[in-house]
């Protein structure tokens, strides 16, 4: 009977239940969108990490950490032959690394020299550019945050300091051959890339590498010798121990979204309940108990989440839809300030985003129908019946 | 008590706090009504009439005194058991309507019905019939912005009659109507009092429905002044 009433109601009051359908239906958008995006940037920071640096795993030479400068003219070494084999099947890209100082413009900066093989497909990086230009002493390919650091362009030489084996300085010049647009700032800020063998030969390491990454899907090799095997899941550590320690920015950014809602929410409800003072009062005067009149608001409240569900998922699920498909343009580069946001963030639209959302709007809609409607219920029906409600 | 006796009051006082006084609406009222009755409580405004009606259709309570409606004493009965005999035993028509905005005539007339839990097909013929009665049957699927003021009260009464109640409360019923819809209102209700035997009690002060009334109890301050019955053949 109530679900009967209930259902008339809100169909027989068009604008507003049309109204309250859409307080409650932009809540559901704006809370799934947001957090959506906010899902989608750190997926792609993730993902970005992978494609760009990770790709399906690395063996590190035993003295190799990534965050100490100062172990890095000690970690590198001839590889197993195992990983060997690997390289040789193009199924692994070697990388050596060393510190350097180059002086772009009179000005001297320490860095991170990286040589790499430049016709790997490995990693998502172009270093094939560095092969392009085989007449140059030192082709060098660095990043649009590097080269926004440095003033170099294009073609620009500058000259590369750096510490042989023998324990020798040596420098000589390097030009730009390629800037590359990456979002991964661990690839672009205070780092240079160059030839593999270049670099060998300039560190005068012929044959010796710092670590290996390992194409995606490629199994485990086992037997590495004094090799250490790092899977996906510890060289993203960093990025979900920088995950981990958002989420409570996160849950305060959903909080805040849901409050902001069910403010929303609770207004039009409000407003919509107290102006239907009149109408509670005639359904008492016809023999409605009480407990229905509330049970019959807060059913109305139901129905109108369920509703506000329903209309997100139309025009509104072709908004997630195509910002899914197609993502949302960011408005500047946010990669020079060491975030990895794309620049045509890729929301994701989880379905424990959507289950959740739904069930806390849903549950914000119960309460804002069941509270007014039970307050409204107690007064008496004389009043009630006279329009005489106030909150 | 009489055994045709639907109302019956005795002693009955009732008092509204105004700041930290109080305000006595009704003083000391006691009186019987009966079956079949066409009764107005008539007086000016203050004068208790509609306190008096609200008690009887257990929407307000006695401060003071027994109040029995169909056999039932409402100073004993709790919410539920009050909205229980209004649903099934009354019917109440108002001074502004009261009809439900988003529902169409049909719906509005059906409501009770639901509210006492009868099947469609029953629903269904008893809206009709009612609909007839007040003769409305052209605008059963008007929402109430498309009536005219006599079309809405007609519409409430319709609502207050389908389901057959025994006492039918009426508080001012034709104030806002003019005098042709007030005459023809009172038409139909006295037809539907002969017809099905309902009675029928009106808070009014309006004088042209008075020649209706068969009768008259005259409020003054809170006070039963007058209360008289009017032999009449025809109306």
């Amino acid at each position: 009977m109530l679900f009967k009433i209930a259902l008339k109601n809100l169909l027989g009051a068009r604008l507003r239940t049309f109204l309250n359908v859409f307080v409650t239906c932009i809540s559901f958008f704006m809370i799934i969108f947001i957090t959506g995006l906010y899902d989608g940037m750190r997926q792609h920071a993730k993902q970005v990490t992978i494609d760009t640096e990770i790709a399906g795993g690395a063996y590190w030479h035993p003295l190799y950490d990534p965050s100490d400068p100062m172990v890095f003219e000690d970690s590198h070494s001839t590889l197993p032959p195992k990983i060997k084999d690997l390289v040789n099947d193009n199924k692994a890209v070697p990388i050596l690394v060393s510190q350097a100082a180059i002086y772009p413009n009179g000005r001297i900066m320490p860095v991170i020299m990286k040589g790499i093989h430049p016709s790997q497909n490995i990693v998502s990086m172009p270093t094939n550019t560095l092969e392009k230009n085989k007449d140059i002493n030192i082709p060098v390919l660095i990043g649009k945050g590097m080269a926004n650091n440095t003033k170099l362009n294009i073609g620009d030489s500058f000259t590369i300091r750096w510490l042989d084996s023998d324990g020798t300085y040596d420098a000589d010049e390097g030009t730009v051959v390629h800037i590359m647009d990456t979002e991964n700032f661990k690839l672009d800020i205070g780092h240079i890339w160059i030839p593999l063998k270049k670099a060998q030969k300039m560190l005068a390491l012929e044959n010796e590498v710092t670590y290996v990454s390992y194409a995606i899907g490629e199994k485990k090799i086992k037997n590495l010798g004094s090799w250490i095997h790092r899977d996906v899941d510890y060289l993203i550590q960093d990025i979900e121990a920088a995950i981990e320690a958002d989420k409570p920015g996160n849950q305060i950014m959903f909080t805040i979204l849901l409050s902001l809602a069910a403010m929303g929410i609770f207004n039009a409800q409000v407003l919509s309940i107290f102006r239907r003072g009149k109408e509670i009062g005639t359904l008492m005067a016809l023999g409605m108990t009480r407990s229905k009149v509330v049970g019959l608001f807060t059913l109305e409240g139901g129905i109108n989440a369920v509703l506000a569900s329903a209309l997100t998922l139309f025009p509104f699920g072709l908004i997630f839809w195509w910002t899914a498909e197609h993502g949302v343009p960011m408005p500047m580069d946010y990669s020079e300030m060491g975030f990895m946001i794309a620049k045509q963030l890729m929301p994701v639209y989880s379905f424990s985003l959507i289950a959740t959302t739904t069930v806390l709007v849903f549950f914000i809609v119960i309460i804002v129908s069941y509270l007014p409607s039970r307050r409204i219920a107690r007064m008496k029906p004389t009043n009630a019946l006279k329009g005489k409600t106030s909150i | 008590m009489e055994n045709n006796t639907v109302i019956s009051i005795q002693n009955l006082i009732k008092r509204f706090p105004v700041g930290s006084e109080f305000f006595t609406a009704l003083k000391d009222i006691t009186l019987d009504l009966h079956k079949g009755e066409f009764t107005g409580l008539v007086g000016p405004s203050g004068s208790g009439k509609t306190t008096l009606l609200n008690i009887i259709g257990g929407l307000d309570s006695p401060t003071e005194g027994k109040v029995r409606v169909l056999n039932q004493p409402l100073n004993n009965t709790n919410h539920n058991e009050r909205a229980r005999l209004r649903r099934k035993y009354m019917g109440f028509i108002f001074q502004s309507y009261n009809l439900l905005p988003v529902y169409t005539v049909f719906e509005n007339v059906e409501l009770p019905l639901i509210l006492n839990k009868m099947n469609k097909e029953d629903r269904i013929q008893k809206v009709n019939q009612a609909i007839e009665w007040v003769g409305l049957t052209n605008k059963r699927n008007s929402k109430p912005n498309m009536l005219s003021g006599g079309e809405c009260q007609r519409t409430a009464i319709a609502r207050a009659l389908v389901h057959d109640p025994v006492l039918v409360m009426a508080d001012e019923p034709t104030a806002n109507l003019d005098a042709e819809n007030s005459h023809n209102i009172m038409k139909i209700l006295t037809k539907l009092n002969k017809e099905l035997d309902t009675s029928f009690v009106f808070a009014t002060h309006d004088e042209k429905i008075m020649g209706y009334l068969k009768r008259i109890i005259r409020l003054e301050d809170g006070n039963i002044v007058d209360d008289k019955k009017i032999k009449k053949e025809n109306i």
